[in-house]
Parts: structure tokens; sequence; C-alpha cells
């Protein structure tokens, strides 16, 4: 049985640069047709993202970060053990990706995904409410399209 | 010589905030201040917009509070093209609401703050969170994992979507509810209800005696103006009603309609602070000082529950006479926010129970697309943290030429910054500064649950995420932050 997998591009669709997680995920679902990839455009919080990869065997979290060293627009790579340093609260609301995917590995193991890899493009620090991204993110969103088409091909 | 102290990021919170507490020669508090220090104005990104776009658009306002913009917009735009909500219509905008209320409540009460109490104050705030309750007492985090999910399934039903929902529309809703799809509502809100009594179980019976000299320290007490919505029974109501003010001695100063809250809320600048504070305008602005004097006012479920004659419920209303035979009425008692929170997720679920009752909730009509054009809109609701206005003014093409939006955190944050002051003022005392100041200023200012993003219009609801990355031999290589 071949592995399923969740590709969820994650944002806001009016802040700028934040949406560049669904302009991936857009772009691959022009592009991907396999039955065992599932790809989703989520603006939703922690718990949310973490409930929608709950019963895939591969899970690819696409999302923006801000970065004090790297310039906009980069694309790094990275597994939940990365950012599990800073497992906290910062949000009063909601809670992080890190402990939303704590708590399910505490309460329900079996059901996450056995690889979680998370792919972020690099934004600063400005959030103006905005539909247009810059060419500096925009470019790496088509950048890590082709990325991760090839990623999910060699797979299905 | 002063000194001054500074504590941030404030944690659990959404956006940029830091508190600063200055102290005197004496080593006392002298000043303390919640400041907001991201500012991105949403107001004039809704501008040439169109009306009917607005309920969608102002629910990225923040992914947490999404179900509060969408409906208080959706209640504006109804206005603004002159359309009378049909009876179908309103009772499914009520009953998704309130789903909304208890999802939001439960997320706040059982994930973030409920481990300020369960678990000791004095350890360090970093381990002071959802995990460690779940360690601990992983039957509440469980409890409160049913009662989300089971909301969550609710909005899905009839909102579209959790979050961003997309169901409210000028007139009425999109979808209709089948009668399959009330059963499994019922179905769920029962669960609710058991698991509502639950949760005012665990804070009657062990987080109150618990914390009882906390919650009764004069130092977490403020005696202000409350004000939320009711309806013509003078019972406080999520979804619509009149502006209803009450003193600090809990008697009625003010009653409005919606489209009249510039006359009675004008809103204080600070420089330090890009978010506003609003006060009442003809008590006046007179500083950060509470009393009948001072025009600052609260919301939430603590003012809601003191602007209200009763509870809807009849379990609810036993529960909100606890409370008041406990704390008084009106209760000042900053940390009863929590306690209130609780009460309105039972009364909620009673509410809905009510509302699936009758079967004009699965009726076919469900919009009116009749009205005349007015081109001004007010919509307000309580949202999950107090009294939310959207104000639209469009042109004769239905575009927004001007839009304001009052939130609930904003008219709080004259109280934060009080709340935060006193508690810091229990905690240093003549030079000495007890390891518990920093939680119990964030144990203070989160009975609020401030919601720093709708405060500012800045950031979405989102995650906000820390990391440091390290290169295979564990060396920092990297720090980033979203």
């Amino acid at each position: 049985m071949k592995e399923r997998t969740i590709i969820i591009g994650i944002g806001n669709p009016i802040l700028g640069d934040d949406a560049a997680g669904l302009h991936v995920a857009r772009i691959l679902k022009k592009m991907i047709r396999g039955e065992n990839v599932t790809i989703k455009e989520s603006s939703e919080g922690s718990f949310d993202i973490v409930e929608e990869i709950i019963g895939f065997d591969k899970a690819i979290i696409v999302d923006t970060i801000q970065s004090e060293n790297l310039p906009k627009g980069k694309i790094v790579k990275l597994t939940p053990n990365n950012l599990k340093e800073n497992v906290h609260l910062v949000n009063l609301h909601d809670i992080d990706m890190m402990t939303a995917l704590k708590i399910y590995e505490e309460t329900m193991p079996e059901k996450l995904p056995r690889e979680i890899i998370i792919y972020a493009i690099t934004t600063d620090r400005s959030k103006a409410f905005s539909e247009k991204m810059s060419s500096e993110v925009e470019n790496a969103v088509n950048k890590l399209a082709k990325t991760l088409l090839k990623e999910v091909s060699e797979v299905d | 010589m002063s000194r001054f102290i500074v504590i941030e990021p404030a944690s659990r919170l959404e956006g940029e905030a830091k508190i600063s507490i200055f102290l005197d020669e004496n080593g006392n508090v002298k000043d303390a201040f919640f400041q907001v220090i991201e500012l991105r104005g949403f107001e004039q990104f809704c501008i040439g917009r169109p009306v009917e776009e607005m309920p969608r658009i102002t629910s990225r306002i923040c992914g947490v509070c999404s179900w509060a913009h969408h409906m208080a917009s959706a209640k504006a735009a109804d206005v603004i093209f002159g359309r009378d909500v049909t009876e179908t219509a309103r009772r499914i905008r009520e009953l998704s609401y309130n789903a909304h209320i208890i999802y939001s409540h439960t997320i706040h009460f059982y994930v973030m703050a409920a481990a300020d109490f369960l678990l000791s104050p004095d350890i360090f705030p970093s381990r002071r969170n959802v995990i460690g309750l779940l360690k601990e007492r992983p039957e509440i985090v469980k409890q409160a994992f049913k009662l989300r999910l089971n909301t969550k399934r609710i909005q899905e039903i009839v909102g579209g979507k959790a979050t961003h929902p997309t169901a409210m529309i000028p007139g009425g809703v999109s979808k209709r509810i089948s009668l399959e799809e009330r059963d499994e509502i019922a179905k769920l809100v029962r669960e609710n209800l058991e698991l509502a009594e639950k949760g005012l179980e665990l804070f009657e019976n062990e987080i109150y005696k618990k914390f009882k000299d906390e919650i009764l320290a004069e130092e977490n007490i403020l005696r202000t103006y409350y004000v939320g919505l009711v309806d013509e029974h003078d019972c406080y109501n999520f979804y619509d009603g009149v502006i209803k003010v009450v003193d600090p001695n809990g008697k009625e100063y003010a009653k409005f309609k919606s489209h009249k809250y510039r006359d009675h809320i004008a809103e204080h600048v600070e420089s330090w602070c890009y978010s506003k504070f609003p006060y009442l305008k003809n008590i006046g602005w007179k500083g950060f000082i509470d009393g009948a004097e001072s025009g600052i006012y609260r919301v939430g479920p603590l003012a809601r529950l003191n602007v209200t004659d009763d509870c809807f419920g009849e379990k609810a209303n036993e529960h909100l006479k606890k409370m008041r035979e406990e704390l008084g009425n009106p209760v000042h008692h900053t940390l009863a926010f929590h306690w209130a929170r609780l009460i309105e997720i039972l009364d909620a679920s009673e509410r809905m129970l009510e509302l699936l009752s009758d079967d004009t909730i699965i009726g076919g009509d469900i919009l009116n697309t009749e009205g005349e054009y007015v081109g001004e809109g007010v919509g307000v609701v309580e949202a999950p943290r107090g009294l939310l206005i959207h104000h639209y003014i469009a042109d004769e093409n239905g575009l927004v030429k001007n839009a304001n939006i009052i939130v609930a955190t904003t008219c709080n944050m004259a109280a934060i910054n009080l709340s935060v002051k006193n508690a810091a003022k229990r905690y240093i005392k003549e030079g000495k500064i007890s390891d518990k100041v920093l939680n119990m200023v964030e144990i203070a200012f989160r009975a609020y649950d401030p919601c720093l993003a709708c405060a500012t219009h800045s950031l979405p609801g989102l995650m906000n995420i820390s990391l440091t990355i390290y290169d295979s031999e564990g060396n920092v290589v990297k720090r980033l932050r979203k």
C-alpha cells in the first residue's frame, strides 16, 4: 500500500507574504493528480492544522517564518525536532503548532504521520494587509512548488 | 533614582506586547504599562471593498475571533442593504454563534488559563502550560478536547467551515440546516452541556476554593462600569440586543441602540500604546483609575453577567446565583472572568438546545433579498471577549468608503493596564521583587483573554513560531521567529 501524503499550505490570504503557503498549495493543486497525495490550504489555528494531518503517513507543511539572519524569500527545510527547543505558548487564544503536535504525541501518537516536514519561506516582519506578495517571496513560492512537485512525484 | 522592569514578550499573547513596570525611589510600583507595539490599520484595507464581501474579509482579522468579526460584519451589511434577516436565518446565526462562544471559551479556559490554577503558580511560565496540565491532569485536557471537537463540528455544519465561516450573508444565511444535521447538532450539544457542568464543578469545587484569597484580593478587584448586549428581557445575548451600561454599583447607567454607540463611547489615545482606550463619553476620561467617576468600562464574560438580570438557562442561572452569593452583584473580581466564562459555556449550551427544539431552525426561508439600500450600517455582537462593533459607510455603488471597528480587547485595554499595575504592586514592595510577579501579572491580564491581533487589527490569529536552528554539532546557526 502506497503511503498517503498531505501537503498543507498555511497562511492568511490578505496578509501579503504571509499567504506564501497558500500560494504553494494552489500551484500544486493544479499540477498534482495522484490519489495518494492530498493538498490543502489552511488559515486555521494550530490545533486545526495538526488535526488535518492526522491519519496520513507523511505530512509536508508549508508556511512562512521571520528570520533575523536570512534574507526574505529563502526556503528553509525543517522537521519538528528543529522546533522542539522552542515548544512554548506564545498566543493567548491558540497554541503554537509544536505544542499542538506535542499534545497529540502524548495522547494519540499512532495517529500522527511518521514523517513531518516543514518548508518555511522567510519573510520580514512587515505584516501590512495586502493581497500581493513581494517579488522575493513570490519567487520562493514558485521554486518551492517545483521542489515539492519533484518530492511528491517520487513518492507517488 | 527610579528603576524600571520590562517583561517582554508577554507569554501566550497574540501579537506584540510588552509590559513595563516603573518603580519609585522606594522601590514600589509607580506605574505599569501594558503596551501594544504593533499597528497595521485593517480599516484602511477595507476601503473600496464591496459591502457584501466584508463578512468574509473581516473574518481574516484574526483566526481565533473570525466568527465574531464575520457575524458583526454580516449584521452591519444587513443594515446597509436594508434587509431584515428571516426568522430561520436569525436562529441559525444565533445557534452557530453560541457554538463559537463555547469553542473560544473552551480554548481559553482549558488550554490557556487552567494551567495557571491547576498547576503551581510558583513554577516557571514555560512549564506552566497545557503540556504540564496534560501530564498532571490528563482527564481535564481530554474533557476540553471533546468539548472543542464537538463545537468545531457544529461550526462546520452551520458555517461551512469551522474557522473563517462564509455562511452569513446580507439578509440571512447561505445554507439551511437539514433534519439530520439538527439531530447531529443536538446530540453534540447535549454532550457539551454535561461537559460544561463538569467544568463548573472543577472551578467551584477546586479552583475557587484553592484560589479564593487570590480572587478576593483587593489588588484583583476593579470597580468599573460594565457594558454588554441585552435582549428585551434584560437578559444578555451574544448575537443581538441593545447596549446596556451598568455603573459600579450595578445600577443601569444607560441603554442604547447599537448605531448610537458614538454618543456614548469615545476613545482616548496615549502616545506609548498603539491601542486606543475607549471610555464612556458622558463620564469622561479621568486617567487610569476605576470607580464611578472614571469612564473606564469593562466588557466580556464578567461584564455580560453584570449587565444581565439572569442567565438564559436554568442550570446556568443556578451557577450565576452561586457566583453572586460569593462575590456580590456586580462582580468586580477580575479573576472571576473565568468563572463567568464557564457559566457562559453552560448557558450557551442551554440556549442552543432551546433553539434546536423549535422546527423553525430547519425551515427553508433562510434569506431575505428584499430591502432598500441605506448605505450605512452598524453591526454589534458580543465576541467571546466582549462587545464588538463594526461600522461601515458605503458609497452609492456599495463600496466601503469608511470603516470603524471597535473590538473587545480595546474596550478592556484601560482596565488591563490597571489590573497589571495592581498585580505588580502586590508582588513588588520596597525594592523586593517576588518571584511570583511575572506569573501573577500574567494571570491578571490573561483573565481578560486579550486579543492583540484584534486590538491592533494587525496580525491574524495564526501561529507565532519562535525557533532556533542547530547544525549537526548542536550549534545554533539561525534563530527564526514568525
